[in-house]
């Protein structure tokens, strides 16, 4: 036998502590469908732990080859009751069964250790690598910082998508929704910006929390790979509460992802959280809630689910420098059904971040990927959070593409058109195929701002919309071979000064000099 | 139905009326509503009830041996902590405790037998 194990029985031995100390206990009075009824406790608080003996009428033997410790949540406080939800399984909670108060609420370890890891909704590791043994713990349930405390939002987190980081940038410490039907690529656009925050340098990159909320095991695994083979699961943590577990793992999952967040935020950090999806968590407040026979309201929903989402994205914040200058950006996602962005799950969401990515199914289907409406999406932030660089290069391509919105209608009268009408509309079905982007394919922001800068300054006259994704590839491959010096300036200076301005004007001459077979004269 | 008669018969009981008085009452009730039927359904709930408010409301030593003498110094030590000295208390045997005594007095638990100790131990040790 080790002598590490002898030597570590003998202190918990030595320091073994047997005198009598009176515990608060009630008992189980009914239990069914994952929620306990206990009569006693008497002085339990809400949200509080409790511990369930489930050692009771069991030999010592028998105890310890099980060695389940179940805990319950209270969440509840009735007349002569509280009703617990029980973190785990239920079938073990007897009537009678003697149930003691931890006295603490509930939380999660957190910690360097936990980077790299899929944990579940308690924080207790799931990915076979050992358990984590985390030195700290943080609340799940956590007062959101005041307004005091706050900075304003000023700083980008790129996503990778060209669509969303020149027309709706996202902000370190925002709140943007991803919102769509199935199927349309919310979970790719989020995947996509994990991915991306390998781009940057180590010291400002953030840490990613990807929160699985009611996922298939299957989908979270192979998240779990495509995140691991980008390299990109060093620094990202997975929460999963799968569509298997009880409602009340899937109602704490985003809690302990924002809590794990927190932690980090407060080391003076970046941190990026992803809840995957907010609809799934609704649905699963619901169960619990009507489990716990709380009054249910619209379309059966507790009357404070919108406190729910409310308090959850609350806590995504950019701190202060005083505080340490950390922030949490969210990007809840949220599934609609038929694209009933008017839903009452969907409004609420809407109402409290600070803007939204629409993506349709329509535009997917038409092969515009990602499906995104930038007509309709909007950010909230705005170009505070965008690179210099990336300011000068996407105001042209907004505009572009608004004037290509307004014509699309006419298209079907296109040999009733004027030529300068004509050239908008090719202009604009160029940015378009511009825009698209393959999945898992996010694209560093040096590199965006030179292909939109090569869009507007001529890089794709000429050309066919269908050549234009070609045109971009070996357009950023003749930078990256031949003018290097161009894509470091911007990437380090996040610029784009005049110099740089103009050695890319001579790159985009030399470029279509040397590629003539992608150009027609039209 | 009959766990609505358990509750007023049993809570009549504890009211203060005498078992057989709240019994023959009852009967009649039944006879008079064409439930009599349920008669031996509601007994059956009605003494779980009066077991379970008697196990809730007073106080219980759990023991894993029938001669429990040597613990009667510590047990009333606890009954003192707990502030139930002159209180009677109700004995339960448990031979899985291994020794020792864990007593319940409302909705507080001292619990000084062996396997708790010993679960406690192994609970940190395997942490």
């Amino acid at each position: 036998m080790s002598t590490v194990i002898i030597d570590r029985i003998k202190k918990e031995i030595e320091s073994l502590n047997v005198t009598a100390k009176p515990e608060e206990v009630g008992v189980v009075v009914s239990v069914g469908d994952g929620v306990a009824e206990i009569e006693g406790l008497e002085k339990a608080q809400m949200m509080e732990m409790v511990l369930f003996e489930t050692s009771g009428g069991e030999s010592l033997e028998t105890a310890m080859k099980r060695s389940v410790v179940l805990f319950g949540l209270v969440l509840n406080l009735e007349e002569d009751t509280v009703k617990v939800v029980v973190l785990g399984e239920s079938s073990l909670v007897k009537e009678g069964m003697v149930v003691r108060r931890t006295g603490k609420l509930l939380s999660v370890p957190v910690g360097e250790e936990i980077v790299g890891r899929v944990v579940n909704a308690l924080g207790e590791a799931i990915d076979g690598k050992g358990t984590i043994t985390a030195k700290k713990n943080m609340p799940i349930e956590r007062v959101a910082y005041g307004v005091m405390d706050r900075s304003s939002v000023n700083e980008p987190i790129h996503t990778g998508v060209k669509a969303i980081d020149s027309m709706i940038p996202i902000g370190r410490g925002q709140r943007e929704l991803i919102i769509g039907d199935r199927g349309t690529g919310k979970t790719t656009i989020a995947i996509d910006t994990i991915i991306n925050q390998k781009y940057e340098p180590k010291d400002k990159r953030p840490i990613c929390i990807y929160v699985a909320i009611g996922q298939k095991r299957s989908k979270t695994a192979s998240i779990m790979a495509k995140l691991e083979a980008a390299g990109a699961l060093e620094y990202t943590v997975i929460v999963a509460a799968s569509a298997a577990e009880a409602s009340p793992m899937l109602f704490l999952a985003p809690f302990s992802g924002v809590a794990i967040g927190e932690y980090f935020m407060e080391q003076g950090k970046d941190v990026l959280v992803v809840f995957d999806d907010l609809s799934k968590h609704a649905v699963a407040y619901r169960q619990m809630s009507l489990l716990l026979r709380r009054p249910p309201g619209r379309e059966a929903y507790p009357g404070d689910i919108f406190y729910l989402h409310s308090r959850l994205l609350e806590r995504s914040a950019k701190l202060s420098k005083e505080l340490g200058g950390g922030s949490i950006t969210a990007l809840p996602i949220i599934e609609t059904q038929e694209g009933d962005v008017a839903a009452y799950i969907p409004t609420n969401v809407i109402s409290i971040t600070d803007g939204q990515i629409f993506l349709e199914t329509d535009l997917f289907n038409k092969g515009i990927r990602p499906a995104l409406n930038v007509g309709i999406s909007v950010s909230r932030v705005g170009s505070s959070a965008q690179t210099k660089a990336m300011k000068k290069v996407s105001g042209k391509i907004r505009l572009e593409l608004a004037q290509f919105r307004e014509l699309e209608a006419f298209m079907q009268f296109a040999s009733d058109l004027d030529e300068d009408t004509k050239k908008r509309i090719e202009s604009g079905r160029r940015y378009v195929e511009l825009l698209k982007q393959a999945q898992g394919n996010p694209m560093p922001f040096y590199k965006q701002v030179a292909s939109i800068y090569g869009a507007n300054n001529g890089l794709l006259a000429g050309a066919e919309a269908n050549n234009v994704r070609l045109i971009e590839e070996s357009f950023l491959a003749f930078l990256e071979r031949d003018r290097p010096e161009i894509l470091t300036t911007i990437e380090t200076g996040r610029d784009l000064t005049e110099d740089t301005s103009g050695q890319l004007n001579v790159a985009i001459a030399d470029f279509k000099e040397a590629h003539k077979q992608y150009y027609n004269q039209f | 139905m009959k766990n609505v008669y358990a509750t007023a018969l049993v809570e009549n009981i504890l009211a203060g009326v005498s078992p057989e008085t709240a019994l023959a009452n009852l009967k009649m009730l039944l006879q008079s509503r064409g439930h009599s039927r349920l008669w031996s359904q509601i007994l059956k709930t009605a003494k779980r009830e009066l077991v379970n408010k008697l196990e809730r409301t007073s106080p219980q030593v759990v023991v894993a041996d029938a001669d429990h003498k040597h613990l009667d110094v510590a047990i009333k030590e606890a009954l003192t902590l707990l502030g139930a000295t002159d209180e009677s208390y109700l004995v339960k045997i448990d031979k899985t405790l291994g020794g020792g005594f864990s007593l319940r007095v409302r909705g507080q638990l001292i619990d000084k037998s062996y396997k708790r100790t010993l679960i406690n131990l192994y609970e940190k040790i395997t942490k």
